[in-house]
């Protein structure tokens, strides 16, 4: 029981600022009489789509050698054409608004199919090597066919997989247990990851000047900025223990755009991000000059030197918490 | 706590569930403009980002000062550095307390980060102070995880940080575990905290983090009796290695032991689940299942059943569908509820809500492709395939 809420929901009512309806339905969530299990249904459905997902891939990679291709590729793609279809068939029309989901399992289910498209595609190509040596082109193929859907039933989720499919063909992960910016051939995937980066930004931008999808914006813009701070940030810290000027430049007019940019346009989340790469920067600049224990003078300067930008900054964000 | 950052703190929970309500539409602007008006004593609060900035700033910041006092001070013996450590606590605690007194927003970030490294200064003081009186063993931990547990439980009580309430259970369990029997001495250890947390939390009047808090220790100690009667744990003796001596023997679970955990592991989850049921509590019902999903895990381990890729498909889809059928159900009965539960928002938890899908899209999005020039001379040699939540590579 909610003690303090509902000793607050019984002064609104008596002051007349909840109807007797709504302090007797708050009084029955603050006392535990009623409550919702949304989200944990939706972790178990996430976790089953997951699991079912996770399966298909096993049953790939360990038995293509000993069951027929016919059975696992049409089996695989009958379980994503059954999702598909429940989704088509539960669908709201198409708008290039929001649209809000008309089941708790619709985006679970077109989620399940997209990623069941992407397993039979993997393993067609595998087995049939249809573009030989191009192969990475099916990751491509394969985010557009997400990006369709993604458009089509108004998903974030389906958008993500989509932006992520078009990164690994770039060869920039974006999945969470993807790898890294680091290591070999490291200069390829960072420049790869600007680019992709500068594209999604891009994206988002006309999505939301034409007012088409708008909403899908902070994924495109996130996941964008995400990319070019992120390669930034990699490359001035990549530098085989010397400071990589290219890349630390780079780190410092993109941070500064995006700082200026985030603030004119009053974007706290984009506006993060840059200091926090700015930071990383100065951190990394701090560490060239080997001043030993100026080092931590400077940092430490330079930590409350930020503190006070933030606050100063944050005067213009009117944001709810 | 003091009263003035209790009331501060039950107004900005009562603000934050009119914006849930307002947000899902149960209030409407009107009453919602009224209820922030009269919530004089809940101050204007940084948003998340914000607090995160914050947070980074002053505890890198700090924590720098922090070595720059010790070469200033020319501190360089260990009890030199521990004495330095529990007054640098002492003093970040007191910073805590002006920040949280004095700071227009609520919270602002930064009071998180100076009672963090309070917290940890005082910890990492007892045991730089014991290494220096060459008090090891454990004897040392007999008094470190006292101290930690205590410094941590004061934390929680005074500034409400619910994060330091769990780990002040922890270290009482982790004391737990450094006496002979240490497996016993841990259930009951646990069993007596969940006691404790259970009825403090039905009879006590708490402060919105202190409940938060106290949730957390139940947390922590159901879990710490899961893991004691889990089959698994007491087969390999996790909790007896905690307390283990190097060079001692390891534990070996007798006959009598593996019978009673592998009652335990089949019984507690459903105990906890069915607990969570009548008590109509989302954390013993989420707890529940997972030590459910735990055991049947374990079952695995020993007894291949089926191939893996049936045993995660039919476990995906039967957690799918009985999520879909348990939804379909509740929103069937009168007034879209059952038994006291409903499948339909109560606050809105729009943000939770829509980051759900898009974790578990990217959590499952196919690995990057190797570059061409990377690949050292062999063609096609292939790169990974997924998003179907194969990750592995082929040839």
């Amino acid at each position: 029981m909610n003690r303090s809420l509902l000793e607050s929901v019984g002064r609104l009512k008596t002051r007349g600022i909840l109807t007797d309806a709504q302090a007797s339905f708050f009084g029955r969530t603050a006392r535990g009489e009623l409550v919702s299990v949304r989200i944990e249904l939706q972790i178990a459905l996430w976790a089953g789509v997951t699991l079912v997902a996770a399966g298909a891939g096993v049953l790939v990679k360990d038995n293509l050698a000993h069951l027929g291709p016919v059975t696992i590729g049409a089996g695989i793609a009958l379980t994503a054409a059954l999702c598909l279809w429940y989704v088509a068939r539960v669908a709201p029309a198409f708008s290039w608004g929001p649209v809000a989901s008309p089941t708790l399992a619709f985006d679970y289910v077109l989620l399940l199919g997209v990623l069941l498209i992407g397993t039979d595609l993997a393993y067609l190509e595998t087995r049939y090597k249809l573009l030989g040596p191009n192969w990475p082109w099916h990751l491509f193929l394969l985010s557009l066919i997400q990006l369709a859907f993604a458009f089509r039933y108004d998903s974030r989720a389906v958008l993500s997989l989509s932006l992520a499919s078009f990164a690994a063909w770039r060869g920039v992960a974006l999945s969470i247990s993807g790898g890294a910016l680091f290591g070999r051939n490291e200069v390829a995937v960072r420049l790869n990851a600007l680019a992709v980066g500068a594209l999604f930004l891009a994206a988002g931008v006309l999505l939301d000047r034409a007012g088409r999808k708008a909403h899908f914006e902070p994924a495109f813009g996130n996941l964008g900025l995400l990319l070019l701070l992120g390669s930034a940030v990699a490359g001035a810290y990549g530098g085989d223990g010397h400071l990589d000027m290219i890349w630390f430049s780079t780190l410092v007019v993109i941070s500064a755009a995006t700082i200026t940019l985030a603030y004119r346009a009053r974007r706290s989340d984009y506006f993060a991000q840059g200091v926090i790469a700015a930071y990383l920067g100065f951190l990394r600049l701090a560490a060239e000059f080997h001043l030993e224990v100026g080092l931590f003078y400077l940092v430490s300067a330079g930590s409350f030197g930020v503190l006070i930008l933030i606050l100063w900054a944050h005067r213009r964000f009117k944001e709810e918490a | 706590m003091k009263k003035v950052w209790r009331e501060a703190e039950t107004a900005a929970e009562l603000l934050a569930a009119a914006r849930g309500w307002r947000a899902a539409g149960l209030i409407g602007e009107t009453a919602f403009s009224a209820i922030s008006a009269d919530l004089s004593s809940s101050g204007p609060r940084l948003g998340e980002i914000w607090r995160v900035l914050v947070f980074i700033c002053v505890l890198v910041g700090v924590s720098t000062a922090t070595v720059i006092g010790f070469i200033s001070f020319g501190v360089r013996s260990a009890g030199g550095v521990g004495v330095t450590l529990l007054i640098f606590g002492v003093a970040l605690a007191t910073i805590t307390d002006i920040v949280i007194d004095r700071s227009s927003f609520q919270p602002t970030g930064a009071e998180a980060a100076t009672s963090l490294l309070s917290v940890g200064y005082l910890c990492a003081a007892v045991f730089v102070l014991l290494d220096d009186l060459h008090l090891g063993g454990h004897g040392a931990l007999r008094l470190t995880y006292p101290w930690c547990a205590s410094v941590f439980a004061l934390a929680a009580w005074r500034w409400g940080f619910r994060l330091y309430a769990g780990v002040a259970a922890l270290c009482v369990l982790l004391l737990a575990s450094q006496f002979p029997g240490a497996r016993a001495i841990w259930i009951a250890v646990a069993v007596l905290l969940a006691a404790w947390a259970t009825v403090a939390r039905t009879t006590r009047e708490l402060t919105p983090s202190h409940r938060g808090g106290v949730d957390l220790v139940r947390i922590v100690a159901l879990a710490a009796i899961y893991l004691a009667v889990n089959y698994y744990s007491v087969d390999k003796g996790f909790i007896e290695e905690i307390g283990r001596i190097a060079g001692a023997p390891p534990h070996h679970a007798g006959g009598v032991g593996l019978l009673l955990a592998g009652i335990g592991s089949a019984l507690y989850p459903l105990a906890v689940l069915a607990w969570g049921l009548r008590a109509r509590d989302r954390t013993l019902i989420g707890l529940g299942i997972l030590a459910a999903a735990l055991s049947l895990t374990t079952i695995r381990f020993y007894i291949h059943v089926a191939p893996l890729w049936v045993v995660l498909a039919a476990s995906g889809a039967a957690l799918a569908g009985t999520s879909l059928l348990l939804e379909r159900w509740l929103r069937s009965g009168v007034d879209a509820e059952r038994f006291g539960f409903s499948a339909a928002p109560l606050y809105d938890e729009g943000r939770r809500e829509r980051l759900l899908p898009v974790a578990a899209a990217l959590a499952l999005a196919p690995a990057a492709r190797v570059l061409p020039d990377e690949q050292t001379g062999v063609a096609g040699k292939g790169g990974a395939f997924g998003g179907g939540g194969a990750t592995g590579s082929f040839s």
